[in-house]
Parts: structure tokens; C-alpha cells; sequence
């Protein structure tokens, strides 16, 4: 027993250990925000001298930043809503219709868990200038529902399987129609896995880089992860004003996490199944 | 009843049509068009371009710039999957064990993984461009530029790739811990088994489809890295952090050569493939002599 308590005594002090040592990139950000940039130039390590808000101030009144900021919330809303919203009926579908159009797209879906986006982005941005949708909002949006939706729709379907189709049924049978049904039962019932999908949908297209800015990268407004790299580019070495505005968009995102927590865990490890 | 039946393929066919009209534009045609634009000499804006048979893949195992990007994903690859899903799995087992403000730990090890990559990135190159400095200077250890050498420039992004991954894939491997019933391990420590050797010939062979698992995730993920070297290096000091995607990102949008750069994907695809296939077959041999 002793043995025992010693032991998770040493497993706290390690755990510890590695917590401080994986939070002090960001504890750097956080000290650093409160510095001037002729402080962060002297030393990077120092505690700041005296509680600098300009920082703060700079970011939070700066138009770019601001409309940045709302344009990602616009866009993750759409973005996800949507994307649940076909994964929800693409998943229902799928695990109720038995026929051969619906094995061929399970192996579809399937082979896009295979086939990464980046192996194929330079025809995709062929493929989306073709039809008139880059630096365009609506391409934006399409193409991160096409490419969020796979795991999301076997999430739903395997969902789905484990569902009783009595209650549809009873519905139908009462005389609702098919599409009502599906609207006012299937989709409440499936609420918790559109839950899971909803936050870790919403998580990747808030901080996603390389899809914006390859699909939507001369659009206007831009979403906050180009705008970042914009603000990082016509800021450079004013550490002090970047690491602001990084602490202050992360913020969102933390809190997030904090509320949504088991959901994303949930996510994550059933993500893994599945993937 | 026949009518019956058409209005139900109906009704779920167009339960499926956006999904289908998605796949269609956004996964199939780009792939096929990835494929078929490898072997032409498509270049930027222009519409007309010619079939060169295998002309761009002869280049690209010629190029030096090219090849050296294989090298190094695979370098950078091999360091964030092996270190990587080992510095996961003690995390997971730490946070198995009986210890206070569980949740709390976890969500320290997994606020990277929820940080934007391109916002990682940028906050790594400050560490290594002023923190890391500062702090050798501070020891009186001279000058240091992990990110300028060519030897550690790997390295260093490999320790973002952990950083950001880690809680990630620890999150899978305590779910998988968690899945293990207290009796097996009760039972072993009943017959003397010490807490050791119940992780050696318990814990990690149950979990081990879950260590598979998680290895193939990671490799299809670490050989996609693109981020880092974006904004951490730009692919430098002289293409020695350069990675397979920023490379074919610069060949197609910087120099234009769709083409050149299609082939280079298919080439990348083609490694993850093999990779994830060796993978599964080497553990797949492996369950089967546990057994």
C-alpha cells in the first residue's frame, strides 16, 4: 500500500513536471502580451515591468481584427450547421436504404478517410476555379462541408444502426410523411452524436489554415487564420502586438473547449474507432 | 406496393444528394483530374496543356529538391510518430493512474491540439527566434538557432508536431486504458504480477489496436504537415525543413506547375499508402502470435 502511494506521489510530481513544460509556449504569450516591444526585444523571458495594456487596446480597436473575428463565427456557424445537417441525413440514409448506390458511397467515404486532402489540393483549386467558386464564400463553405463531412456521416450512421425504427415507423403510420418525420424525430433522437459532430466540426473550421487560404485566400473579409498570417506578415518582430492578438483569438477557443469538453473527448475517441 | 417502393428510393435519394453532389466535385473529380494532370504538363492559368507520359514523375526522382522532401517528411515523420505516440501513451498512463484534478491535466495536454496550427506555428518560431536565445543567454551558454541549422531545423519542428499532437493522441489511448476491466488487472496483481509487469503482459497488449491505430493516424498525419514550415522556416535554410506538401503547395501556386505538382501528390500518396499498409500488416502478424 505504501508502495502504491509512492508511487502516484511520483506519477503527480511527473505529471506536473510535463503540464509546466507544455504550457510554457503559452504562459510565454500571456507574459509577453503585456510587454512593450522595446521589453520583449531586452528579454523574452522577463516578467513584464509594469501591466502594459496597449497591447490590448491596439487589437481590440483594430477594424481588421474585429471584422476578422465575427467573419470566422459567421463562417463556423454556417459551416457547421450545414455540415451536421448532411452528415445527420446522409448518415440516416445510409443506415436505412438498402440498395447498391448506398454501398458505393460507403466505399466512397470510405476511400476519402485514405486519400488525405493535401494529395489532391492542387486539382481541387483547379476544380474550384473552374466552376467560378475561388476566393468565394460559397466555395469556402462548400468545400470545408465536402471535406469535414466523412467522419461525421459514419459517426451518424453507425448512430443510426443502433436506433429502433419503431418510433418511424409509428410516426409514418400515423401519417406523417417521410421528410416531416425525419425532420421533427430522426434528428432530435440523434441529437447526442450531432452534439459531438457540432463541437469538433466547429473546433477545426474556427482554426483551419491551409484549405482558406488556398480556396479563399484573396477573399474579403478574411477569416481569422488569414488574417493572422497578414497581420504576422505586415507586423513582423512586433512581437508584442502578434502575441495579442494570438492570446485574445484563443480565448474563443479555450472557453470552448472548457464548456464543450466532453463532447470533444467523446469526439476524439470515437473519431479514432471509426477513422 | 411497387409504387410504394420507388417513392422510398426517392426519398432517400435525395436524403443523399448533397452529399453525392460534395463527393462528386470535391473528392472524386479533383482526384481523377489529380491523377490524369500528373502526367500532362498543365501550368497555371492556361487551359490547354499536353500529355507527357511519365516525364513529370522522371523529374521528380531526379530533382534533388524534390527528393530531399521525401527525406526529410519521412524524418520528421518517423520522430513525431515513435516520440510522439510515447510521450501520448506515459501521458495516458499518468492520467490513468489515481491522481488529483484529472481533468485539469488533460485539458493542459490538449489545449495545443485545439490551437489554430498556423497560430502554433507562429508562437514556436517566437520561441526559438527570442525565447530560446534569451534563455542560453541568460545561462552564459552562447548563441543558439535551432530554427538557421540544418541539423536541428528537423528537430525542432518535430517538438511543435509533438507538442500540438500529444493530448490528442492521449485522449484515444486513456479511452482505451479506461476500457480495460479492473478484474484482469485485479487478477493479475492477485497472482503477484507487479505494476510493471501488468503493464508489459496486460495493459499494453490489450490496448495494442488502439497503439495501431493511433501510429497510422499519426503517420497520415505528421506526412501532411504543412504548417510548420510555412511559417516557421519557409521550408529553409536551404530546403532543409522543407516537407512534401509545402513543397508541392510551392510547385503548384509559387512556380505554376500543376502538373510537376500533381505528380508530386500522387507520390506522396503513394507513401502514406505503403506506409499505413506495412503497418497494419506488421501488427496485424504481430496479434496473431499473441494469440
Amino acid at each position: 500500500m505504501m508502495k502504491r502511494k509512492a508511487g502516484n506521489a511520483l506519477a503527480s510530481i511527473a505529471v506536473w513536471l510535463m503540464a509546466v513544460i507544455f504550457m510554457a509556449p503559452l504562459l510565454l504569450v500571456v507574459i509577453n502580451s503585456f510587454k512593450t516591444k522595446g521589453e520583449i526585444m531586452t528579454s523574452a523571458i522577463a516578467m513584464p515591468e509594469t501591466l502594459y495594456m496597449e497591447n490590448f487596446r491596439t487589437i481590440l480597436t483594430d477594424d481588421h481584427f474585429g471584422i476578422s473575428f465575427l467573419f470566422s463565427i459567421g463562417i463556423v456557424t454556417v459551416t457547421t450547421s450545414l455540415t451536421v445537417l448532411v452528415a445527420a441525413v446522409t448518415g440516416y440514409a445510409l443506415a436505412r436504404w438498402e440498395s447498391f448506390l448506398c454501398r458505393i458511397l460507403v466505399v466512397i467515404i470510405m476511400s476519402t478517410l485514405f486519400v488525405p486532402f493535401q494529395v489532391y489540393m492542387v486539382a481541387l483549386i483547379v476544380v474550384v476555379r473552374d466552376i467560378g467558386l475561388i476566393n468565394h464564400i460559397a466555395g469556402l463553405v462548400m468545400v470545408y462541408i465536402a471535406l469535414g463531412m466523412p467522419v461525421p456521416i459514419f459517426l451518424c450512421r453507425s448512430y443510426c444502426v443502433g436506433m429502433s425504427r419503431e418510433i418511424e415507423e409509428a410516426a409514418v403510420i400515423d401519417g406523417c410523411s417521410k421528410g416531416k418525420m425525419v425532420w421533427i424525430i430522426v434528428l432530435p433522437l440523434m441529437k447526442p452524436i450531432l452534439a459531438t459532430v457540432a463541437v469538433l466540426n466547429a473546433l477545426w473550421v474556427w482554426g483551419e489554415f491551409l484549405v482558406a487560404f488556398l480556396v479563399y485566400g484573396n477573399g474579403k473579409p478574411m477569416t481569422l487564420p488569414l488574417s493572422q498570417r497578414y497581420f504576422y506578415g505586415t507586423y513582423s518582430n512586433q512581437w508584442n502586438l502578434i502575441l495579442t492578438n494570438f492570446l485574445i483569438s484563443s480565448i474563443p477557443v479555450v472557453l470552448f473547449y472548457i464548456l464543450m469538453q466532453k463532447h470533444i473527448i467523446k469526439g476524439v475517441a470515437a473519431g479514432a474507432v471509426k477513422g | 406496393m411497387k409504387n410504394k417502393k420507388i417513392r422510398d428510393h426517392v426519398f432517400y435519394g435525395v436524403l443523399l444528394l448533397p452529399a453525392i453532389l460534395l463527393f462528386l466535385f470535391f473528392f472524386i473529380i479533383p482526384v481523377v483530374q489529380s491523377m490524369w494532370l500528373s502526367f500532362t504538363d498543365s501550368y497555371g492559368m492556361k487551359t490547354s496543356y499536353q500529355f507527357v507520359g511519365l516525364e513529370n514523375y522522371k523529374e521528380a526522382f531526379g530533382d534533388r529538391s524534390f527528393t530531399k522532401t521525401i527525406s526529410n517528411t519521412i524524418q520528421y515523420a518517423a520522430i513525431t510518430v515513435v516520440l510522439g505516440n510515447l510521450l501520448s501513451l506515459v501521458l495516458a498512463l499518468l492520467l490513468d493512474a489515481k491522481i488529483r484534478c484529472r481533468n485539469l491535466f488533460r485539458t493542459f495536454f490538449f489545449i495545443p491540439n485545439i490551437m489554430s496550427l498556423l497560430v502554433v506555428g507562429y508562437i514556436w518560431s517566437f520561441v526559438y527566434k527570442q525565447v530560446l536565445p534569451d534563455i542560453f543567454a541568460t545561462l552564459n551558454l552562447g548563441k543558439i538557432a535551432v530554427l538557421g541549422n540544418k541539423d536541428t531545423v528537423v528537430w525542432a519542428l518535430a517538438v511543435v508536431g509533438i507538442w500540438n499532437c500529444a493530448g490528442y493522441y492521449m485522449v484515444i489511448y486513456i479511452a482505451a486504458l479506461q476500457g480495460i476491466s479492473e478484474d484482469i488487472v485485479e487478477a493479475a496483481r492477485i497472482d503477484g504480477a507487479s505494476m510493471r509487469q501488468v503493464l508489459r503482459y496486460v495493459k499494453l497488449p490489450l490496448i495494442s489496436p488502439t497503439i495501431l491505430t493511433c501510429v497510422i493516424l499519426s503517420v497520415s498525419s505528421h506526412m501532411k504537415v504543412f504548417e510548420l514550415p510555412y511559417t516557421m522556416t519557409s521550408g529553409g535554410p536551404v530546403g532543409a525543413s522543407s516537407t512534401m506538401v509545402y513543397k508541392i503547395y510551392m510547385t503548384a501556386f509559387n512556380a505554376n506547375r500543376n502538373g510537376y505538382a500533381a505528380a508530386q501528390s500522387i507520390v506522396l500518396f503513394v507513401m502514406i499508402g505503403l506506409i499505413s499498409l506495412v503497418l497494419n500488416d506488421i501488427m496485424g502478424r504481430r496479434e496473431k502470435k499473441l494469440r
